[in-house]
């Protein structure tokens, strides 16, 4: 009907039609020829008038090249109830033993389904000729023509699908100018074969006065009486129409809508063309329904479990044909069913999309939809890739049924502007039919149930219609988790009346688990599986380090992680800028993915790594991109990771994922853990569809950035991954799960340990004054770290025990808020993994040993390290005891005792003597140190000698055995 | 050995010279001495409690057999425990006095005097090394050390006297010197002082304010003989204090006075008997 509405009238040409109903009429006409406009109703005839404006020799101006018939949408012309006739035949001259007939066609009487009637410049200027249902040619939905002297003037007839909506029409293309048309009538017969046509069926066609038929007409079997009259033929009948029963050919649209008829006509001379149309109103909509048989099916009858999904629409249309009697006289009151124009499919709680349906899957764009055609050309319309089904329609109108794929539209860039909506291409290529649809689909935000609707059905009408989603891993759709019976629901709204809706339930049953196992329970188990480990198993190697955690379809949905790396794992900070919390927060309201994959955020010098998720049931997952930065304080911790997620998989864009986790590191051993307590949870369902995390994949692979143990004792990374319970929105019946990897570097014994220690007195010299201490280590690079070191002084050096006074209690040191009175000293450690020291008090702690700790509490770049120490004695020397030193590498390690008033040391002899302290350490490698070094005080004008020990004494490495913290 | 011989010169350092102060300390402790010196063994020993204090209280003289008059050299010994019946409740010990009988008496004349400063700190060792002449006998300590936030743990050790002054007075400097849990020394000053009456000769020491513990038990030995100017001395000596005509006495020996922080104060009586030889 485009082409009615779209084009005016071109006025510079002589070509023209007449103005009015003069130029173009069309009439649904009863027997008494009265015009029908009831819905539904098979009239007795359509009868179509086109007249042109003559030129003197009696043909229209410009000569009548093309006239296509336009149908009101809905309007149904099916050419199945009548025998099409042969090329054959339509090619051969009719010879009349009434008449001398001057139609080029002899075809059989059951093909005939009308008459059209030719005015022009012709001998006579009227003349009627039969008007034939014939063999469709290629792209040609049907066939009809006649064969006026000879000259085939043939109708093709075409269904056109455009914006949902769906009509037929008859286009007659290089109508023969010798012919000499002014105008024509075609009429169309509602009954083809009923017996009040013999008249005018075949020989009988009175071409020059058509009313006057010759032969006779049949006499059909009475309905009453007794005994009834036989049925007896007649001259030109299609015989008894118990056996040959004359079927509707045409039907009125089944919507009360305004129907628009119209007729576009072109013209041999000047390319002119004339167009007209009429408006009628279809009326007599009473909500009717006739046999609608639904079905919906999934294709997997396993809980939990990717399935595909067949919805199987039959349509009884009977009444679309069935319209006569068993005698062969028309009964008026059977009007043909009502078409879907809506189908709204509601599938059963627990039923939601499948993200692995986005592994590798494509979209189809909407200009991609829109240059589909009723052929099929490599390289246009919607790719194969986003193809997700199937679709079939079978309709009496046509032989083959119209088949074509299910396509993934554009998400959100589709005309229903959804995320998930479908595309329904089929077509029948032979017959030039194209069926278009677009069905949305919708998914509740909260459950993600799904809610398939197709609107705009075509009213072309249908028996059978089936939309068949894919089966396989890579299925549309996700069973419910458990077993059990589910009940989608079907709302049918017929165009006839959009109030007369039905509803029907259809019914699918889950009786196995995932693989075909058995039904999950209720409450489903929690058994996630980690794996985790260096790219380098070398020690103290900068290597990659990766970590991966997945579950099982069956388990519970992962709601939240933590992880606690092994001790000594560590993460080089220094020259690693925190990402913005600003940054995060708009990644956070960024609506789109892509642009988040092309744009991160975060500034690529925080990056840290990479993170891959894998989303979807089955074993085909559908993997999102994110990215791993590095964040400053967050619930309480001073660092924190941010996994900025793009979740884009295939064509969908459901935004940005951001999890920020709290990164705690232990005081005491410096081990990395990220907190799911100060961790943002993951999350479930975006814009409806539920992500069914399966896998979560995390590269830390930032150059040089992680930095292997240089311990290669038996460790282990450690996650703990909260399951969602029964219930995913309830908290309450969350379950844990704590899973471990093992753990281990190699090549430990590579590694050298020959840290240095120095240390220096610095005060008073004589016996009872109290000197200020420092003690400075000094590792290598690239050495084993310390594991542990014991520090004996000299028995010249006492504990001034009077200047004990305040000592921090343990929760005071842990909440860092020992007082100012416990403090003793200072310590500052450089490591390279901070471009900034740690550097902090040294107090008294609390302890359960006799004599109180000596703590060293550390901070730098929001990282506190605490660093404790047992105080007694050995061989009359005060001895301070570090063990379970982090595995970390250190640049350099400072610690000062003050001197004076608050000096805990006293000076029981003369600080000038020589004297050595005595200093084992011991690296994380097992490789153990002893050394004296001297301890000098630079207030001692002499050079302080130390005296000679034997060799090997002052500086001795050991391997250690177990025990190494002995 | 930094001290200096009372009466003559000392081999390395000056002598410094004994005042007035010496020669009363001498008749009060002589007096002391005569009245202890009575038989071959005076002991004696005294329990009492004082609230939720109990002190136990030892002392002896040794020989009992003492002359009537003049004075023997004799060995003087004093032990005091100091228990808590209430754990919670420990009694900090801030100052004790042991008061001498006036037949005793104690007389450094012609030892070095040793200073705090020679030996504080110090061990056992170093301190005998710097004060090795001033040494008039030994003992041993015992403490509970109460450090802040600390479970109070008990620590004892050696404890070595010396002759000497604090802070411009006579007195017994008391080396202590523990190696449990740390080694540390501490120097317990008793300043010697004259009173009237039947305790002549007074040990006063102050135990330093610390919290960081308190004494539980202290025991000293005193005794010394040496030789001064060509005679042989003692630092302790006694007589027996027996009326003429009976062959010993009994007599109060000592009075130990203890303070305790928060100001309870306790005294105990010591008696002893002797045997006029």
């Amino acid at each position: 009907m485009a082409f009615v509405l779209c084009c005016a009238p071109r006025a510079e040409a002589a070509f023209g039609l007449l103005p009015g109903a003069e130029g173009f009429r069309a009439q649904e006409l009863d027997a008494a020829e009265g015009e029908v406009s009831q819905a539904g109703a098979h009239p007795f005839a359509l009868r179509t008038e086109v007249n042109f404006a003559p030129a003197a020799d009696g043909s229209a101006e410009g000569g009548v090249r093309s006239i296509r018939l336009a149908r009101p949408v809905g309007a149904v012309e099916n050419t199945s109830v009548v025998e099409p006739c042969s090329p054959k035949l339509f090619a051969t001259p009719r010879t009349s033993p009434f008449e001398e007939s001057r139609s080029g066609e002899d075809c059989p009487l059951r093909s005939q389904v009308g008459i059209v009637t030719l005015r022009g410049s012709f001998p006579g200027g009227s003349r009627t000729f039969g008007l034939f249902d014939l063999a469709p040619g290629p792209g040609q939905a049907q066939l009809i023509g006649a064969n006026p002297f000879g000259s085939p003037l043939t109708f093709a007839s075409r269904l056109e699908s455009a914006a949902g909506v769906f009509s037929m029409s008859l286009e007659a293309a290089e109508i023969p100018r010798s012919l000499g048309i002014s105008g024509l009538t075609v009429t169309q017969w509602g009954n083809p074969w009923l017996a009040r046509h013999d008249s005018q069926r075949g020989d009988c066609l009175n071409e020059v006065d058509p009313a006057a038929g010759h032969g006779e007409e049949a006499t059909l079997e009475s309905e009453t009486g007794s005994p009834p009259t036989p049925y007896m033929p007649g001259t030109c009948s299609t015989g008894n129409p118990a056996a040959f029963p004359p079927l509707a050919y045409l039907t009125l649209p089944i919507a009360c809508e305004p129907a628009v008829s119209g007729v576009l006509a072109g013209a041999w001379e000047g390319g002119g063309s004339s167009t007209a149309s009429q408006t009628t109103q279809v009326t007599g909509c009473e909500p009717r329904f006739q046999g609608i048989q639904t079905e919906v099916k999934t294709l997997s009858d396993r809980a939990a479990s990717p399935s595909g999904l067949d919805l199987n629409l039959d349509v009884n249309q009977t009444n679309l044909t069935a319209n006569v009697t068993p005698t062969g006289r028309t009964n008026g009151v059977v009007l043909a069913s009502s078409q879907l124009r809506r189908v709204t499919l509601e599938l059963p709680e627990g039923m939601t999309v499948n993200p692995s349906v986005a592994a590798g899957l494509g979209a189809c764009a909407t200009t991609q939809f829109e240059a589909e055609g009723a052929s099929a050309v490599p390289g246009v319309g919607c790719p194969t890739e986003s193809k997700i089904g199937q679709f079939t329609v079978e309709s009496p109108l046509i032989d083959e049924p119209v088949t074509g794929g299910l396509f993934l539209a554009a998400p959100r860039a589709n005309p229903l502007g959804s995320l998930v909506a479908l595309y329904l291409v089929g077509r029948a290529p032979e017959r030039g039919v194209l069926v278009k649809l677009a069905g949305e689909v919708e998914t509740d935000p909260a459950s993600g149930r799904v809610t398939v609707v197709f609107d705009d059905l075509p009213q072309l009408p249908y028996t059978h219609l089936n939309v068949h989603l894919r089966e396989g891993q890579r299925a549309p759709l996700a069973t419910p988790a458990l077993c059990g019976s589910y009940i989608p629901t079907i709302d049918s709204v017929p165009w006839i009346d959009a109030r007369a809706d039905i509803k029907s339930e259809a019914l699918f049953t889950l009786k196995a688990g995932p693989g075909g196992g058995p039904c999950p329970s209720p409450l489903a188990p929690f058994s996630p599986a980690a794996t985790a480990g260096s790219y380098s198993r070398s020690a103290g190697a900068h290597t990659p380090f990766y970590l991966k955690l997945t579950r099982a379809d069956t388990d519970q949905e992962i709601t939240s992680y933590s992880a606690e790396l092994p001790p000594g794992l560590l993460g080089k900070i220094a020259g690693v800028p925190f990402c913005p919390d600003s940054a995060i927060a708009a990644a956070a309201a960024a609506s789109s993915g892509f642009a988040e994959t092309e744009r991160p955020s975060c500034p690529p010098a925080s990056k840290i790594g990479h993170t891959v998720a894998g989303y979807g049931l089955g074993s085909t997952l559908a993997y999102a991109p994110g990215n791993l930065y590095l964040a400053g304080p967050y619930h309480g911790s001073p660092l924190s990771v941010v996994a900025i997620d793009s979740a884009t998989v295939g064509p969908f864009d459901l935004g940005v994922i951001v999890v920020r986790s709290a990164i705690h590191v232990d005081p005491t051993t410096a081990q990395v853990a990220i907190d799911s307590a100060g961790s943002d949870p993951i999350p479930h369902i975006i814009d409806g569809i539920p992500l069914h995390l399966r896998d979560i994949r995390v590269y830390i692979d930032r150059p040089d950035f992680m930095v292997n143990p240089t311990s290669c004792e038996h460790l282990s990374v450690t996650s703990t991954l909260t399951g969602s319970g029964a219930r995913f929105s309830d908290p309450s019946d969350d379950t844990t799960a704590r899973v471990s990897d093992p753990y281990q570097v190699a090549f430990c014994s590579s590694l050298s340990f020959a840290p240095k220690i120095a240390l220096r007195l610095k005060g008073g010299t004589r016996r009872g004054r109290f000197p200020a201490l420092t003690a400075t280590v000094t590792p290598r690079p690239g050495d084993a770290n310390i594991a542990a070191a014991t520090v004996t002084l000299p028995p010249s050096l006492f504990l001034e025990q009077r200047h004990i006074g305040t000592v921090c209690g343990v929760a005071a040191s842990q909440a860092g808020s020992c007082p100012a009175a416990s403090i003793y000293g200072h310590a500052r450690a450089v490591t390279p993994l901070l471009e900034t020291p740690l550097e902090g008090p040294v107090y008294l702690r609390a302890s359960a040993n006799k004599l109180p700790d000596l703590v060293a509490e550390l901070s730098g770049r929001g990282v506190r390290m605490r660093i404790v120490g047992r105080i007694d004695s050995r061989h009359g020397g005060l001895r301070a005891t570090y063990e379970g030193l982090p595995d970390a590498p250190l640049t350099s390690f400072a610690l000062t005792l003050r001197g004076g008033g608050k000096g805990l040391l006293v000076n029981s002899d003369d600080a000038c003597k020589a004297a050595r302290a005595t200093v084992r350490m011991l690296g994380q490698n097992n490789t153990g140190q002893v050394s004296r070094p001297p301890v000098v005080n630079p207030a001692c004008k002499r050079p302080q000698k130390a005296k000679k020990h034997k060799k090997g004494t002052h500086h001795k490495q050991a391997k250690h055995g177990k025990g190494r913290r002995g | 050995m930094r001290g200096a011989h009372r009466g003559e010169p000392a081999r390395r350092r000056p002598v410094r010279a004994r005042g007035p102060g010496l020669a009363r300390l001498r008749a009060l402790v002589l007096a002391l001495v005569a009245l202890l010196l009575a038989g071959a063994s005076l002991a004696s020993a005294e329990v009492l409690q004082r609230g939720d204090v109990r002190i136990t209280l030892r002392g002896s003289i040794t020989p009992t057999k003492l002359p009537r008059s003049g004075s023997a050299p004799v060995r003087v010994a004093v032990g005091t425990k100091i228990t808590a019946m209430k754990q919670a409740d420990p009694r900090r010990l801030t100052r004790i006095s042991i008061a001498i009988n006036r037949y005793g008496r104690l007389d450094p004349t012609g030892l070095p005097v040793c200073t705090e400063e020679d030996i504080q700190p110090a061990t056992t060792q170093k301190a005998l090394e710097a004060c090795r002449g001033s040494l008039v006998g030994e003992g041993s300590f015992a403490a509970v050390v109460d450090l802040d936030r600390q479970a109070s743990f008990p620590s004892a050790g050696k404890l070595l006297a010396f002759a000497g002054t604090y802070e411009g007075t006579p007195a017994i400097l008391a080396h202590i010197y523990g190696t449990e849990p740390v080694p540390t020394s501490l120097t317990l000053p008793f300043r010697i002082t004259r009173s009237k009456g039947t305790f002549a000769t007074v040990l006063t020491a102050r135990l330093p304010a610390s919290e960081a513990g308190y004494v539980t038990a202290l025991s000293l030995d005193l005794h010394r003989d040496f030789s001064f100017r060509g005679a042989r001395r003692s630092y302790a000596s006694a007589s027996c204090p027996a009326p003429k005509g009976f062959p010993g006495a009994v007599f109060p020996f000592a009075k130990v006075s203890y303070r305790f922080a928060g100001g309870r104060a306790v005294t105990a009586d010591l008696a002893g008997h002797c045997q006029v030889r």
